[in-house]
């Protein structure tokens, strides 16, 4: 597992990919606490939050080559031939991406260490969000790696992590749509109003269920709760658990 | 034979891959079922046990009056906070970011005796009849109600939150404190209690707004409405306290026989004024009232002479102290004041009133009168002023009793949301509402307001030229940099 994670992570260097991918999230975070810095308040959780939402542009472009770019080059056959376990692979390219991840977050360090320095607050909120913000990564990270496994063309691989991760970020609208329309419908078929609203509501809450965005809200705030964080990692093992099986197939296939 | 050989080959490896399939599926469904019901276990049982409020002040979290007072109720109290609105799932920026967590918190740490639920009245339009049967409360949408035994108190989301006055008077509504905690323990604890109580504010007398007053009673579990002043005006018989909060103008004649009468039948009521509204002003009504209980309030303004007291440079804002039969109302020994009117004991007291001195001026202030051309002549020797009294029929069952303030400075919008509700006078008038209403006898709470997160910093700091600088740095220098290692990484790489 360590040399898939340090051949993975070395080859983020030796491609623009994870230059880019550094420099874009830079320019977004900068963006974000310049504007506050002008306005003489500067709140590091509300920066992490805004960062959360280019996951859905950043995730992608760090983990679309991660299995895609193998099967182009020919090079994953050497996973199916050696003798190493498929989900180190997994787990290695995965900790790979989660690194960089990591990389790109010292700028966050960096704007912390300016509003210190310009006595400013980072309180526990900030912590909050930025413990949240990796779990999240964490969670977000394996649906791409899993995204890159399921298909040979990096674009595709970019485009369905995009739209998972896309999706994610709008379970509440979906999920207020969702019962709505429910409740609608069944009132349409003559169900009483309070029971078609029950129904609509209990949709909501079931796909609100699943948002960890609206589970994770309140580590801003300073509320730490130990759920919302198994709900991630548990949720990144069944991706990455799922990747593992995707490869597991391809092997018998090969064989 | 040898295509026999072919066909059973390949019937076993189809075999092979139909069981492979099915285990990689079946290992598939069981991870997720054991990973959905593990965290809905989890969320359920250990969730609300693994949750830690490190938030500024507990903001999140309620406090140990708060869950004294909900341990002191019985186990069968079911106190219900209905929120009128749906669930909100995005706090960030409103006011819910402090409720929401913080009902969340109720509802856990009470042990079943809160319960908090959201209920949207638009989809739901029968809650609102469920909740008062007799339509007797204002439930309108996006607001609180709590509920207990059929009485109900409405909480504004708006309303958990002092806010600063001069903002608001030019449209900006910047909150100053969150008293959140302190709307809700109090809602309950006052329909727990069973106490109520109204109180009436003589308006019309160009007195200033009494809003932030209005929320301190209103926390304390007694409704308020205004008594415009008229040719007709009367004191209703639910009141059981009349405030006279700042008036800038005397109060008609009409208005203080109203209130002889009302004090003849044991009324109560709080008087406010200062020096600074209207420094011609003599009361004289007003005056005929307050003398009816051995109080007088006089035409000019303490000025504060020893250096430990004054406040500001000219001696007009000063430290008071309070007297000792009333220390226990605040948990500081002195109290602010500020332009304040000498209260003192009427010329020719009746022998029946009983009066208290409250809060006191050092031993060296004077009375300033204020001339004609703003200048100041020194009216009395240096001595200790009264700046606030008390008094009472002495002997009498339910005797009318009264407070007079000659300072804005308990009672003012102005001030209560500048020092917010946490401040030692704002504290000192709650205790004497509860003192002047009998309060104490049904509920003692005090619960505080809690500071609101502030992220600015050093102003000197925040100058066009730094923002130049971090724009620099942070949004060109470091992006560009590493764009350029990309492009210098592709250059050499490309062939390879």
């Amino acid at each position: 597992m360590i040399a898939v994670f340090k051949r993975e992570f070395l080859s983020y260097f030796r491609s623009p990919v994870g230059y880019i991918a550094i420099a874009l999230f830079s320019f977004l975070s900068g963006y974000i606490f310049v504007n506050n810095f002008a306005t003489g308040a500067v709140n590091i959780a509300s920066e992490v939050i805004s960062l959360r939402s280019f996951f859905v542009v950043i995730v992608p472009i760090i983990t679309m080559g991660l299995f895609a770019e193998d099967k182009k080059r020919g090079t994953e056959i050497l996973y199916y031939t050696s003798p190493i376990d498929l989900f180190s692979v997994v787990a290695g390219k995965f900790l790979a991406a989660f690194c960089l991840y990591g990389i790109m977050f010292v700028n966050v360090f960096i704007h912390m260490i300016v509003t210190k320095s310009c006595d400013g607050i980072v309180d526990i909120g900030a912590w909050g969000s930025v413990i949240v913000f990796f779990f999240l990564a964490m969670l977000f990270i394996s649906i791409g790696i899993f995204a890159s496994a399921i298909t040979d063309s990096q674009i595709i691989a970019a485009i369905f992590s995009f739209i998972m991760i896309m999706v994610i970020q709008l379970l509440s609208t979906i999920s207020s749509l969702a019962g709505n329309a429910i409740a609608a419908f069944l009132s349409m078929l003559g169900v009483a109003s309070e029971s078609s609203n029950s129904v609509g509501e209990a949709i909501t809450n079931g796909i609100n269920w699943l948002d960890p965005f609206a589970k994770t809200s309140d580590f801003r705030y300073g509320s730490f709760s130990v759920a919302p964080l198994v709900f991630c990692i548990s949720f990144a093992i069944v991706f990455l658990f799922l990747t593992f099986r995707v490869l597991e197939k391809k092997r018998w296939a090969k064989s | 034979m040898s295509k026999d050989k072919k066909n059973t080959k390949s019937a076993v490896t189809d075999n092979r891959q139909k069981t492979l399939k099915l285990y990689s599926v079946g290992t598939i469904v069981i991870l997720l079922v054991i990973v959905v019901a593990a965290n809905i276990l989890f969320d359920s049982i250990l969730g609300k046990y693994l949750t830690f409020d490190f938030s500024l002040s507990n903001q999140n979290s309620i406090s140990n009056e708060t869950q004294d007072y909900l341990d002191s109720l019985s186990a069968d109290t079911n106190i219900r906070v209905v929120g009128l609105m749906d669930r909100p799932t995005e706090l960030n920026n409103t006011p819910l970011r402090y409720i929401v967590p913080l009902l969340d918190d109720y509802a856990t740490k009470s042990g079943g005796k809160v319960t908090v639920e959201y209920v949207n009245p638009e989809t739901y339009p029968s809650i609102r009849q469920e909740l008062d049967r007799e339509g007797q409360y204002d439930l309108t949408a996006d607001t609180f109600a709590v509920c207990y035994q059929g009485k109900i108190v409405s909480i504004s989301p708006y309303d958990c939150f002092t806010y600063d006055t001069e903002s608001s008077s030019y449209g900006y509504y910047v909150p100053t404190a969150n008293a959140v905690e302190y709307t809700f323990t109090n809602a309950m604890a006052n329909l727990t209690s069973g106490f109520s109580a109204k109180a009436y504010f003589v308006t019309g007398v160009e007195s200033d707004s009494s809003e932030q007053l209005k929320h301190i009673l209103s926390s304390l579990g007694i409704d308020s409405a205004d008594l415009p002043v008229s040719s007709s005006f009367t004191i209703p018989e639910d009141c059981n306290l009349i405030f006279i909060n700042n008036p800038q103008t005397d109060i008609p004649q009409n208005v203080a026989s109203a209130l002889n009468n009302y004090i003849s039948t044991g009324g109560d009521f709080i008087v406010a004024v200062n020096f600074y509204n209207n420094v011609s002003e003599q009361y004289p009504n007003l005056n005929s009232v307050l003398n009816e209980m051995n109080l007088n309030i006089d035409t000019y303004v303490v000025k504060e002479n020893h250096p430990e007291y004054v406040l500001d440079n000219i001696g007009f804002e000063a430290l008071v102290d309070i007297a000792s039969n009333y220390t226990d109302f605040s948990s500081s020994s002195q109290l602010r004041s500020g332009y304040a009117r000498p209260v003192r004991k009427y010329d020719n007291p009746y022998s029946y009133i009983k009066t208290d001195v409250v809060l006191t001026t050092s031993a060296y202030a004077t009375a300033v009168k204020i001339n004609e051309d703003g200048g100041q002549s020194q009216y009395e020797n240096e001595d200790t002023y009264n700046v606030a009294m008390y008094a009472t029929y002495e002997g009498m069952k339910d005797a009318p009793c009264c407070y007079v303030f000659g300072t804005s400075y308990f009672t003012s919008d102005e001030y209560i949301s500048s020092y917010g509700y946490n401040d030692a006078n704002v504290q000192f008038l709650r205790n004497c509402i509860r003192d002047i209403t009998g309060m104490n006898n049904f509920n003692n709470l005090q619960v505080d307001s809690k500071p609101l997160d502030d992220y600015s910093f050093d102003s000197t700091k925040a100058t066009a030229s730094n923002a130049s600088v971090m724009t620099v740095i942070f949004m060109i220098i470091i992006p560009l940099a590493l764009v350029i290692a990309a492009a210098v990484v592709y250059a050499k790489r490309k062939n390879l």
